[in-house]
């Protein structure tokens, strides 16, 4: 009993704060009368990470366009195409790993904007899938006794028809650095549904899903885009205030 | 709300530094070693300590995988470049200043598989159609008889080998 008091105290007192900001939201708006013009269009872009990796990193090629388009004031369907190749040595294996993803899903714009402003910051679900082939370059019998020190085996193996599905969730920012161009950053957190492993090996990277680990089903990802909105209507918010 | 992002992104990569899978750890089953007991001649029910042992593999640059040690068994490492190894068992038996030194040459022949284990730890050799060679020296040879008990080498729960002295 003594525990509660305290909670149903912080309960309270979160439900009046809420309340009160709604409040004053209520009277901001009542008393604005320029209408909001809200954009709607396809936004299509390419991620600067990729090539620019591709131009000064060793054992990598890639890139990524993606496209998004405005389906409610503050949903967006998204969609990301890629491909990438990538040589991932470990001090055991070493794989060259190459393929082409897709990833589709939506963004949420958590973001209020000021006036006249398009800024987002945004939450993404996507489900991602990759096609790709792996190669197994050389390896080494792990060995941690000094009397027969492990040789390189130097046996290439190429799995193909490899495939990968995850689930992605995505933290972004947009901004509008001029009229319809906009320039985003976002991390991404993924968890992997299900792969086609190869035949005594395992995928080191997987395209669009980045490096895996042994002991964990998630991955992590960035991508630093630039993107352009070709607007298609445009749609005048009214306040239902105003109507009251 | 800008700073509550920031703090999301700094804890996905913090996280992302060092984990398991940058270094093999040291209770993965990786490639399992040979395990020889040793027994008594007179009663090979019984196991009997070797006083003391040594095994040296016995090829050019030789490395000691046992020192001088009073036991009665041992886990040796098998090539796994090679479908053979070659061991040298050495008795060394200390009476007072003395010490009476006999070499037994002992060949282990096999067939490997290399299997994937993780990609901090790549691969490891599995032993199969294990076979094993005790060099004759007649009345010179300190290990009177060595039985094969399992001739896969893919785990070292229990013995491979048992050796009779």
């Amino acid at each position: 009993m003594m525990k509660i008091a305290p909670i149903l105290l912080c309960c309270i007192s979160i439900f009046c704060g809420t309340h009160a900001s709604v409040a004053q939201n209520n009277k901001e708006n009542a008393t604005d009368t320029v209408p909001k013009i809200e954009k709607y269009g396809i936004r299509v872009g390419a991620d600067l990470a990729k090539p620019l990796r591709t131009l000064i990193e060793d054992g990598y090629s890639g890139f990524e366009v993606m496209g998004d388009f405005r389906v409610t004031k503050k949903f967006y369907a998204a969609v990301e195409l890629g491909n990438e190749s990538k040589d991932w040595v470990e001090p055991y294996v070493s794989s060259k790993t190459n393929g082409s993803y897709a990833k589709i899903g939506f963004d949420y714009n958590a973001y209020e904007n000021w006036l006249g402003m398009e800024n987002a910051i945004t939450l993404g679900l996507r489900y991602g899938f990759s096609t790709f082939k792996q190669e197994l370059l050389s390896y080494r019998i792990y060995t941690d006794n000094p009397a027969f020190p492990a040789e390189t085996i130097n046996d290439p193996q190429e799995f193909s028809g490899l495939n990968a599905h995850w689930a992605e969730f995505i933290l972004g920012i947009k901004t509008e650095i001029v009229n319809n161009l906009y320039l985003s950053i976002n991390v991404q957190l993924k968890r992997k549904i299900s792969e086609t492993e190869p035949d005594n090996f395992a995928n080191l990277y997987i395209p669009g899903f980045n490096r895996t680990y042994d002991y964990s089903e998630f991955g992590v990802g960035y991508v630093y885009s630039v993107s352009y909105l070709i607007p298609i209507f445009k749609k005048k918010e009214v306040s239902q205030e105003k109507s009251e | 709300m800008i700073k509550k992002i920031f703090a999301s992104i700094l804890i996905i990569f913090a996280f992302k530094g060092c984990t398991k899978d940058d270094i093999c750890p040291p209770d993965t089953a990786t490639t399992p070693n040979l395990i020889i007991n040793f027994k008594d001649i007179t009663n090979p029910a019984n196991a009997k300590k070797v006083n003391l042992l040594s095994v040296i593999t016995n090829n050019i640059d030789s490395v000691e995988v046992v020192k001088l040690a009073n036991t009665d068994s041992i886990a040796i490492p098998l090539n796994t470049n090679s479908d053979t190894t070659n061991y040298l068992f050495k008795r060394s038996i200390v009476s007072g200043s003395d010490t009476i030194k006999n070499f037994d040459k002992v060949r282990f022949v096999y067939q490997r598989r290399n299997l994937y284990v993780t990609r901090a730890c790549g691969y490891k050799s599995e032993y199969f159609n294990l076979d094993k060679n005790l060099e004759e020296e007649g009345a010179e040879n300190w290990i009177q008889e060595i039985i094969l008990l399992r001739d896969t080498v893919n785990d070292e729960n229990s013995a491979h080998i048992t050796v009779l002295h």
